[in-house]
């Protein structure tokens, strides 16, 4: 078994509020770890946390084998890459998107003029306008700004990338087609994922595994089919039960 | 047509540029019965809503060719939060309320209150303790909101994505509320949400919204099984699957 | 910007700075007369042919000191502005983006000199060093960086927390890389309004300070000086005093209506 990221006893702080009470979990390489919870679980602060955004943590994070404390190496900044919830706030407004996507690569050393080419597939492979690279963010939809913050994630080809409510501002049906393109991409560049959502459709269409949080604390992993068979416990049951689904009479 | 609550005939909205944002909308709505609004946004559904109800935004023009509303009307809107005055106590802004629609007494108003927390399955101890909008939970706070467009004794409860900012869990038991209630109390309901499989469990008709019109209506076992429209198959399609407890 | 349609407001104060700037540029340069030359024999002469805007007691030519007026306190506008619009951008994005300690040491820093009544201190440091340009930069570094500097660090502390620096941090991008490159391209166009309308606050303070005689001194022509000397003649020699008045007053109009026409632009594209 081939663990790409452990997390053992982990607390997070945001002052003097506790977000996070020793959770412990283990993501497999290639494996997609949904991880669910409702607003206020902790959930975005576990991803905040494992890279390295928010610091005022306690207990172990391994990457690759490697603990991980205070500003994270380049290293790690090329193989952990994250798409963020809001598509209005995840671009910055006053940068074409060309240089939005190129900056990473550059600061990694590629020439800017072989990052636009490299950049330039990646906008065909998003299935986004010719011209995307030329345009500022506030010339596209909310679904288009969450494939170029996919493709910005992308970029570095990233080894664990981590989605954080990727699709929950998105409309339904554009939610859908980022789902498949999400698992497309998945399968292309065998990534590994940690996909966090209120919303346990989405978790079902991408993951393999599930983790449940709630109030900052762990409640049951396992497997997404186990899962969804029989939860563990009460709340996953509560939790499972509670999704709306579609009543034909 | 004579016992129909609600008639809406060719309903349009334009905006000050002239964009029309609703076109030729159509409704009719009879005691009881319960039709659900579905689109995406930009779709127009609010703002049908709020037409019906008259709270357009400023600048917003209307040409509707036949209007008929035959009861009351009430709203329970999107944000529990924004929707409730962050500065007064919220159960002194449902006895106010109730004392106005209800033309009661304080006394009396502050019973009706009470009861209503009851029924909403409210803290009684709201009514005891000056408790703010801001101390309440997002459940909670919808629920108030609930029992605010309750207090108005509607005939026609019109709801604007009311669960959509609430936790799964909550938006069940605030579903179950809301169907307990229009049980109960027997009112008819526009209820609008993107959420096709909330419609589903809500409503018996629905109608869908595309970019200001509505592109199908009818009951909903027509609507989710046989879809005529292709944009409604492709909403049908977009409600993910999750498996049923057992 | 961007192929946006300009506001009104926008466009007049554009054309109308634009006419000032290119007339006390090039202005001194095609009109004939000398705005030192002194004429004994055409004292305090109104408005006419020869002197469209009349002379003043000493028989210089208005116009020509108007137009020379207008090269020296705009000039000094934009170079005493230059230092504080700086550093103040900077300081106050420090504080927003780091916090705690530094934020702690700059905003004590802006308290302190906040509390200074501005204009006594203008008066005081103009009185140690002297009269002329070099109390009025000094006055103005102390105090003309307040604001660019609050106005920064509100908008850093607020922006710190999208999305987008998240994302550059995650990049590996510096601090510093961050604060240059993806912060400050969001919080200059705030800070370019707050400048506009700071210069006329500045332009005015010029103005009051050679009026006073504390500012810009004798013979080098500046409006303010000029309203002073024109002042006890204002019911037979009215153009001595008001031709500059107006001119202080377009050019303060002309700097707001930019402002506000920046603002409104800016507003519009989301910030």
């Amino acid at each position: 078994m081939d663990r790409i990221l452990e997390i053992r006893d982990l607390c997070a702080f945001y002052g003097d509020h506790q977000a996070l009470f020793d959770v412990s979990l283990d993501l497999e390489r290639h494996h997609a770890l949904g991880l669910v919870g409702e607003s206020g679980s902790g959930k975005s602060t576990l991803a905040r946390a494992v890279t390295g955004l928010l610091r005022d943590c306690t207990g172990e994070i391994r990457f690759e084998g490697e603990l991980q404390s205070g500003r994270r190496s380049a290293q790690f900044c090329r193989k952990v890459q994250m798409v963020f919830q809001n598509p209005d706030a995840s671009l910055n407004p006053k940068h074409r998107i060309g240089t939005i996507l190129t900056d990473g690569m550059v600061v990694q050393g590629i020439p800017r003029k072989q990052a636009m080419d490299a950049c330039r597939e990646l906008i065909a492979r998003m299935e986004l306008p010719a011209d995307t690279l030329e345009r500022y963010p506030r010339s596209f939809s909310g679904g288009q700004k969450q494939r170029i913050a996919l493709a910005r994630a992308l970029c570095t080809e990233p080894e664990l990338l981590i989605l954080d409510e990727p699709t929950s501002a998105l409309d339904v049906s554009v939610q859908r087609k980022m789902l498949e393109l999400i698992n497309e991409i998945r399968r292309e560049r065998d990534l590994t994922v940690l996909f966090i959502s209120h919303d346990l459709g989405v978790i079902h269409a991408v993951c393999d595994d599930i983790a449940v949080l709630k109030g900052g604390r762990l409640q049951e992993t396992g497997s997404c089919s186990a899962f969804f068979a029989s939860p563990q416990t009460e709340y996953g049951r509560e939790l499972l039960s509670a999704v709306p689904r579609i009543a034909y009479n | 047509m004579d016992s129909r609550l609600l008639v809406i005939e060719n309903l349009n909205l334009y905006n000050r540029s002239g964009t029309q944002l609703v076109k030729n909308v159509s409704l009719s709505l009879g005691p009881g019965e319960t039709l659900g609004i579905v689109g995406e946004s930009g779709s127009g559904k609010t703002l049908t809503l709020k037409s019906i109800i008259g709270l357009l935004p400023a600048g917003i023009r209307e040409t509707c060719e036949h209007r008929e509303i035959n009861g009351r009307c009430a709203m329970v809107f999107q944000s529990p939060l924004t929707s409730l005055d962050p500065l007064y106590p919220v159960f002194r802004q449902l006895v106010d309320v109730i004392e106005l629609q209800q033309k009661l007494g304080r006394r009396e108003a502050e019973d009706a209150a009470k009861q209503y927390l009851e029924q909403l399955s409210l803290p009684m101890d709201l009514a005891e303790k000056d408790r703010y909008p801001g101390e309440l939970s997002g459940g909670q706070c919808q629920r108030i909101l609930i029992a605010l467009a309750l207090a108005c004794r509607p005939d026609v409860l019109l709801c604007d994505e009311p669960t959509t900012a609430l936790d799964v869990t909550v938006q069940k038991q605030v579903m179950d509320l809301i169907r307990r209630l229009q049980q109960e109390l027997g009112f008819a309901m526009i209820f609008v949400t993107h959420n096709l499989a909330v419609a589903s469990q809500l409503c018996s008709r629905i109608a869908v919204m595309k970019q200001g019109e509505i592109i199908e209506t009818g009951r909903k076992e027509k609507i989710l099984r046989d879809p005529a429209n292709d944009y409604t198959r492709e909403l049908v399609d977009s409600v993910l699957p999750v498996p049923e407890v057992d | 910007m961007n192929g946006k349609k300009m506001k009104p407001a926008l466009k007049t104060g554009l054309c109308l700075m634009g006419l000032i700037v290119l007339l006390a540029v090039l202005g001194p340069l095609v009109y004939g007369y000398d705005p030192y030359a002194q004429d004994l024999t055409a004292v305090l002469l109104p408005p006419s042919g020869v002197h469209p805007f009349g002379t003043d007691q000493l028989g210089r030519d208005i116009l020509a000191r108007v137009l020379y007026a207008g090269r020296v306190d705009l000039s000094l506008m934009v170079l005493a502005e230059i230092a504080p619009f700086t550093i103040g951008v900077f300081l106050g994005m420090a504080a927003g983006w780091f916090g705690g300690k530094v934020d702690w040491v700059i905003t004590l820093l802006i308290d302190t000199f906040i509390a200074f009544p501005y204009y006594l201190l203008v008066i005081v440091v103009a009185f140690v060093t002297g009269a002329g340009i070099r109390g009025i930069f000094i006055t103005f570094m102390l105090v003309g960086w307040l604001l660019y500097a609050r106005v920064a660090k509100g908008m850093t502390a607020s922006l710190r927390s999208q999305e987008w620096v998240d994302a550059a941090r995650l990049q590996g991008f510096s601090d510093l890389r961050i604060i240059v490159r993806e912060i400050l391209p969001n919080v200059l166009p705030q800070a370019v309004v707050v400048l506009m309308t700071d210069m006329t606050g500045l332009l005015v303070m010029i103005v009051m300070l050679g009026y006073l005689g504390i500012g810009i001194s004798a013979p080098t022509p500046d409006w303010g000086t000029m309203i002073a000397e024109g002042q006890t003649m204002m019911t037979s020699a009215w153009w001595i005093s008001v031709i500059p008045g107006i001119a202080v007053v377009l050019t303060g109009i002309a700097l707001s209506f930019i402002g506000d026409g920046l603002a409104d632009l800016w507003r519009e594209d989301g910030f």
